[in-house]
This record gives C-alpha cells, structure tokens and sequence, in this order.
C-alpha cells in the first residue's frame, strides 16, 4: 500500500511538471561575488590610456614598435626572460616595482626628473632635454651587450666593510650590501653639507680646450670636470691617482670643514671602487665610461647632477633620504637581483640584445622622448602601475589561492 | 634590426568547450511523427501507424501486407513570447531568444518481408527533414532567455528504422533504432608570433553514426469486430543526442604557449522515455487512444555551453601564473544542471470515421514542463502546455492516376503554453523577472498510399 502511494504520488508530480521546484542557483554574469570585475579591476589603467598625454604617444608607440617592428624584439625579449628567469625572480618584480609596497617613495622624486626634463618643473626654470638624449645617444651608440653587461654588473656589485670601517668591493653574495647603496648613503651624505653645496657653486676649472685659459665657474666647471673624469675614466691609459688628484685639486682641497672634506672623500671612495683597475667590474667601467663619453660630449648628465645637487628647491635630499632607505629593505634588493636576472637573460643573447637597446633607443629619440615624458607625467597618480602590478595578486585572492 | 628565430616550446592555454545545445524533443516526440499523429495529438502508441518505427516498433506488426508510403509537410509557427520586467532591445546579446518558424519534410513507409512466413515480418522506417538546415545546433548564454523546447529542437533531421514481428494475431513485438550523427576531429594550428607566419595549419574531421535503440509492444487488437476491440501498446526509448567533439589545437612558438580548445556539443538531446497506452476501436467507426509518456528528463545535461579554460606552460609558470588565470574558478561557473523533473505527459485521441472514406480526428495532451523555476542566473524558459489537435483524412479513388486508392491527410496542434513567470531572488539577476506565454501551431499537410 505505502509503495503504491509513494509510486502515485510520483506519477502526480512527475504529471504536474516542475512549476513550484526552484532551479540550481547560478551566479550571474556581472553579479559581484566579492571580486571587482575586470572592467573595475583595470579602470584605473583604462582611464590612464585616454589621457590626452597618453594618446599623444601613440602614433610613436605605433611607429616604433609597429612600423619598425619594435613589438617583435620586445616579444623575443620577453620570451628569453620566460625562459631563463624564475617565478620567484617575477614576484620580485613586481613587489619592487609596487608604488604601495616597493619603490612607492621614490616615485614623486622620479616625477621631478621627468618635469625637470620636460620644463614643468616648480623649481628649476626650463626644459632640460640634454640628459636624456644623452641617453638616448648611449642607447643608440654604444654597444649593447657591453651597456647591458655593466648594468647588470653594477647592479650586482657588493661591498663589505673593511677592518678600518673603509668599504671594498666583495664577491657576489659574500658582500654586507649593494655597492649602489653604499653610494647613495655616501652622496646622501655629503649632498646634504651646505659647505660641499657651496663648494660646488664656487667650483672654478681652467678649460684646456679652448686653448685660451677659460675658466669655467659653477655649473661650467663641474660638467667641465665631468668630461674630463669620464674622459680618463675611458682612457686606455687611466691613472687612478691622477683622477682622485684632479678631484680632490678641484673640490676637495677647496673644501676648509674637515666635517664635509671627509664626507666628500667618503663619497669618492665608494663611489671610485669601480675605477679600480684591479676591480673585476673595471672591464665594464671603462667601457660604459667610453661609451658616455661618445654620446654625451656636452656632460648633460654632469649638468644635471650639478643642478640636482645645488639647485636648494629641488628635493634632493628627500630623493636621496628615500632612496637610501628603500635601497636597505628587503624588496629592494629583491628588485635589483631580478632585475639583475632579467638583464642576464637578454644579455645571453647578444643580438636581441641589441635589437632590444634599439627599441630603447627609438622610443628615446628627440620625436618620441618628449611625448614619452608627457605621457609618463600625465598617468603619475592615477593609479595604473599599482593597478596592473596588483592584478596578479587580486587574482589570486579572488580565487583564494593567495596564501 | 635582426630577426632571431625563437624556438621554445610548452602548454600554456588550454581552453575546453563543452557545449550542450538545445535538450528538447525532436519533432516526432513534439508534435507526432505524422500529419495522422499530429492530429491525434501524438496518440498513436497502440495505434497501427504507417510511421511505427517511430511511434513504436511493435506497431509494425500491424502494418498492411502491402508496402505503404507516407509523405508529409509540416509548418511549425511558434507565436511565443518572454516579457522581460527590464526591456531589453532587439539586438541585446540577451534579449530573449525567439523560436524560428520550422518547415519540414516528413517520410514514412512499412513493408512486409516475406522471410519467416507470410505477413509476420515487416520493416520501417520513419524520417524528418527540415526544409532549410539538416541540423541546428544552437547554446545560449546561460543568463539568455529561450524558450527550451522549442528553440532548435526541432530543426534537425530525424529517422527511425525499426522491425515488427507479428507473433500470433494479437501479439507484436518489435524493434528500432533512432539514427543519428556525431562529429569529430581536430584542427592543428601553429603560429610563430615574430614572423606573423601560420607554420602549421590542419584540419581532419569526420561524421560517424550514433543510434539509440526503441523497443516496442502492442497486444491486441483484441475484442468483437464491429462492437469493439483493445490493443495495448507500450514503447521505450532510450536517450539520444547529436555529438559534436572537435578540438583545436593552436602553438603559439616561441612564448610557451599551447592553446588547446575543446568543442564538445551534445546537441538535440531526447530523453529516455517509456510511453504506454490503450486503442480502443468502438461502433460507428470510432478510436479512441489514451496514453502517458514517462521522460526522465532529470538526466538531460545543461542545454548550454559549458566552457574551461585552462592556462598553463612553462611560460605562465615561470610567471607564477600557473594555475591563476583558470576559468571558471572555483564557485565562478554559470553552468550547472538544469535541475529538470521527470515528467509523465498525457495524451488522448480520438478518431471518428464520418464515412468509410472520411476521418476526423481530434485530441488533447498535457505536456508538463520538466523545466523548474528560473530564481536565479538562468533563464530556460518553458511551461506546461495543453496541446488542441484536430485533424482529417480522406481516401479517394483517382483510378487513370493509382492503382490504389490514396489518402490525404491534414493535421493540426495548438501547443498553448500556460503563463508562467519568473521571480528572481537575487537583486542582482541581470534578466530579472520575466512572463513568458504564447502557444505554437503545427500543420501538417500529407498523404499516405498502399501499394
């Protein structure tokens, strides 16, 4: 009898169909289950893309990297790096590159080299185009492998502290810290001595090149003495005590305060470990020396050292307060050994690597460099690089892999 | 600049599609496999049908010594409609979805084979053609509203060959198979990004048969001839739909990168069913067939594209994207089971022969939906639906033309779906609430001549 009941209530609702049975649930196509969609994710970036200063730079982007066939290189690039570098060598990068996280601080700093560069800049009058064409001439000039290759070897540089307190160049991972750090502690240092700051502005050098005892003061002479640094930086013939002479005639005998003289010989020393010629890093020194020499002949780069370092309005001191703070953590020595890494995987392959510094080197020449810098200052703060250097981690979390 | 070859290799992009289509009866089970059947409402199971290897193979048993031919045109018109709480306009990816008119040819034929004795063995076959594509295989976004059986059900061929072995007088057993197609094959591409050149570009694809198996039975008919005489007849079908598995591959050379794309469509799906039901031949040249229908529709898969996407290689993994860029994750799918109930759908038919040469017809089904309430996400749209037959045939004599006299026949269906809405319970539906209702006309045009 019950199966009977059971088997007819069956057949009453198998024939009374399926109104009243609520269906399987499914989440809708746009329903927000806790994730941003990728519309939202990325509208930070999208809304960069359109910015009139970034539009500007398409039809560069197009020529360089379409009609020149720029996209390919960097592709082939971008293959060698996915071949030889490491997932953890990527996480490093990003987290390096992170405003929020990595180099977040340095970053209204790196936006007041663009505006220096491109006039915009509240503190020093004028645009300032030179240093980056010198870049570019570098880039366009100087032999790929060998520039990647100092790059690299600098970044990867060590020191360690000698018994008298002095620092010396170490062997990769048997250092105490990056040489680079080392230096920014060093120039932070005396840069923010007014007596070093006065020195440089009475800074006077005979220039032997007109021939008619010129002397150039101020910032003349110190792109003067810059040229003739990197010029027997590149000599085949450098005499490092005939350099540290000319350094220490020109700037430090001039300096009275014992306080700031040996700040200033700190700097040196650190900064001139890499001029050792019995350095292991020297070979690349001396070529990237050569190189600078050859495309910077008007020392734009000095000239703009010179006025980062005198100039009172230009926050070189907070520059290199963050700088060096960020170059002690942790995520900033991860940046610079997977950066150190990438630069491996393209250097291994000399012709892409040349290809690569061409690419470079197109989207810094004098059509190009100005929207670039345009279009760089136009998306500062509207939240792209930390938008699309979050993504993977949003990801991540969206689908509860994050740990 | 130079142009240095890349050569790397690896898997990084797997994308598999499974597309389920359309899981609704064909025409034959919809509407009836004849412009007779049509007007009986589909009320043919213990009936002796010129298209028994589809209605039921046992039937064949009772099919006339002689060969007998059927032919039909059919006009499927669906006046259906889904009013959406939120218009959507004409040419919105998910404005509701509209059934297309169906216009079809319809073939059937029995035949005696002399092989075990006379008029004991017999063979036919039944087929569906639709006039404008041989097969419609059709998935709509699962939020898209479409009307399930309905849609593209029916546009796509349909044959039934089937055997009948009239045992004794009353009893015939028989058997069949629905005849149907797959697909399969691959497409191999290969593309090296840097040159913008295809290196490898391929394709091998092939159509093989599938077939589900009917079985049948009719007892009968059994009783006084002219008083009144029973048959019973019961037919079992097992499930059937059109596969379609074409995979394509595609190498991206030099960024580690395999693009596997798997197509899967299991299309036209038909239920397993068991249809069982009485004839019975009473005076003054009435018939009347009642019937049920039993589909287990609960075992119908999505009637929509189910997709995965897999992105892995060596290139992602090097990126620490392994497995991140997956789809759907984990609680992201939008396709699941329909949830569809079993249904036992009702038919009654009634067939009253005026004249010897003159019939008509008449009949009702009920067809309860399998389809439950649309709450959230999806939109498969159906309701029960009262099925209005009406029919008539009629035999003539054109002696300068056929030898033997030919019939012609008309059959009609109103399927009118009840109203039925949806209220949804999350707010954040993109369809919302919606009513559907209308009603489909089926005509078929025939006629039918023994040999």
């Amino acid at each position: 009898m019950t199966l009977r009941a059971v088997a007819l209530v069956a057949v009453i609702a198998a024939g009374c169909g399926a109104v009243g049975v609520a269906a399987p649930q499914v989440v809708g196509a746009r329903e927000d289950t806790g994730c941003p969609a990728a519309n939202d994710a990325l509208a930070h970036t999208k809304a960069a893309l359109e910015l009139p200063g970034v539009r500007a730079l398409r039809p560069h982007l197009e020529r360089v990297l379409v009609e020149h066939g720029g996209l390919r290189v960097l592709i082939q690039g971008l293959a060698a790096m996915l071949t030889d570098v490491d997932q953890e060598t990527f996480a490093h990068l990003r987290a390096g590159l992170n405003p929020e996280v990595g180099l977040g601080s340095l970053t209204p700093h790196l936006v007041e080299v663009l505006r220096y560069i491109d006039g915009s800049s509240a503190h020093v009058a004028g645009a300032h185009p030179e240093p980056l064409a010198a870049v570019h001439a570098m880039l366009d000039q100087c032999p790929a492998p060998a520039t990647l290759s100092t790059t690299r070897r600098l970044l990867e540089l060590e020191v360690r502290a000698d018994p008298a307190g002095a620092w010396v160049l170490a062997a990769p991972g048997a250092g105490e810290r990056s040489w680079l750090g080392a230096v920014l502690d060093a120039v932070r240092a005396v840069a923010s001595d007014p007596v070093f700051v006065a020195a440089l502005e009475d800074l006077e050098l005979e220039d032997e090149s007109e021939g008619d005892g010129t002397i150039r003061v101020g910032r003349d002479a110190f792109r003067l003495l810059s040229s003739i640094l990197v010029a027997n930086l590149a000599a085949p013939d450098f005499d490092p005590e005939a350099a540290r002479a000319l350094l220490d005639d020109a700037l430090s005998l001039r300096i009275t305060d014992p306080a700031a003289r040996a700040k200033l010989d700190a700097a040196l020393d650190v900064a001139l470990l890499i001029a050792e010629p019995s350095a292991d890093v020297f070979p690349q020194t001396q070529a990237l020396m050569g190189c600078l020499n050859d495309a910077d002949e008007d020392a734009a780069i000095g000239g703009m050292l010179y006025d980062w370092l005198t100039v009172d309005a230009l926050p070189l001191e907070a520059f290199l307060d963050d700088a060096a703070e960020t170059a002690g953590v942790d995520t900033a020595t991860d940046l610079r050994l997977a950066l150190v890494d990438m630069l491996g995987a393209v250097e291994a392959r000399p012709a892409l690597a040349g290809d690569v510094t061409i690419v470079l080197g197109e989207l810094l020449d004098e059509e190009a460099a100005p929207a670039l810098v345009s279009a760089l200052l136009a998306v500062q703060g509207q939240g792209a690089l930390h938008e699309l250097l979050g993504l993977v981690d949003g990801v991540e979390q969206c689908r509860g892999l994050a740990p | 600049m130079s142009a240095s070859p890349v050569t790397v290799r690896a898997v990084l992009v797997t994308p598999l599609l499974l597309a389920t289509a359309a899981s609704a009866n064909g025409a034959f089970e919809t509407y009836g496999a004849d412009a007779r059947s049509r007007g009986l409402a589909h009320a043919d199971v213990a009936l002796p049908s010129i298209a028994a290897a589809h209605t039921n193979p046992g039937a064949l048993g009772l099919a006339d010594s002689e060969l007998a031919l059927a032919v039909s045109y059919t006009l499927d018109l669906p006046a259906l409609e889904i009013a959406l709480a939120a218009a959507r306009a004409v040419d919105d990816p998910l404005a509701p979805a509209r059934p297309p008119v169906v216009s079809a040819l319809n073939l059937a034929a029995t035949q005696p084979v002399d092989l075990v004795g006379e008029d004991r063995l017999f063979v036919g076959a039944a087929a569906y053609f639709p006039t404008s594509v041989l097969v419609r295989a059709r998935a709509f976004d699962p939020a898209r509203p479409f009307f399930a059986m309905y849609d593209s059900a029916t546009e796509h061929y349909d044959v039934s060959v089937g055997a009948g072995l009239r045992l004794v007088e009353w009893l015939h057993l028989g058997a069949g198979l629905r005849l149907a197609a797959g697909q399969r094959g691959d497409v191999q591409l290969a593309v090296d990004p840097v040159r913008g050149r295809l290196v490898q570009q391929s394709m091998d694809t092939f159509q093989y048969p599938t077939s589900a198996p009917v079985a049948g039975i009719v007892v009968g008919p059994l009783g006084v001839d002219g008083v009144a005489r029973v048959s019973v007849g019961a037919v079992w079908r097992e499930p059937i739909a059109f596969d379609v598995a074409l995979p394509a591959t595609l190498v991206i050379e030099g960024a580690d990168v395999d693009a596997v794309l798997d197509v899967l469509v299991l299309a036209n799906y038909e239920p397993r069913s068991l249809t069982a039901g009485a004839a019975l031949w009473a005076a003054r040249g009435l018939l009347v067939d009642v019937e049920a229908q039993w589909a287990m529709w609960s075992a119908a898969p999505p009637p929509m594209l189910v997709t995965r996407v897999d992105l892995g290689g060596e290139g992602l993994e090097a990126l620490g994207l392994d497995a991140t860029l997956d789809a759907p994750a984990p609680g992201q799918d939008r396709v699941r089971s329909p949830g569809y109930l079993d249904t036992v759908v009702w038919r009654l038919g009634v067939e009253w022969r005026v004249l010897e040469p003159l019939a008509l017809r008449a009949g009702y089904q009920y067809r309860p939906t399998p389809v439950p309430d649309q709450t959230s996400g999806t939109n498969i749209v159906d309701a029960n639906a009262h099925v209005i037959a009406l029919g008539a045939g009629v035999t003539m004599r054109l002696p300068h033309v056929f030898k033997q006299p030919i019939s012609a026949e008309i059959g009609y269906q109103a399927q009118v779906l009840e109203e039925r809405t949806a209220t949804k319970t999350n707010p954040q539906d993109e369809i919302g609430h919606w009513a559907a209702r209308g009603v489909v006309h089926a005509l078929a045009l025939g006629w039918t001549y023994r040999f």
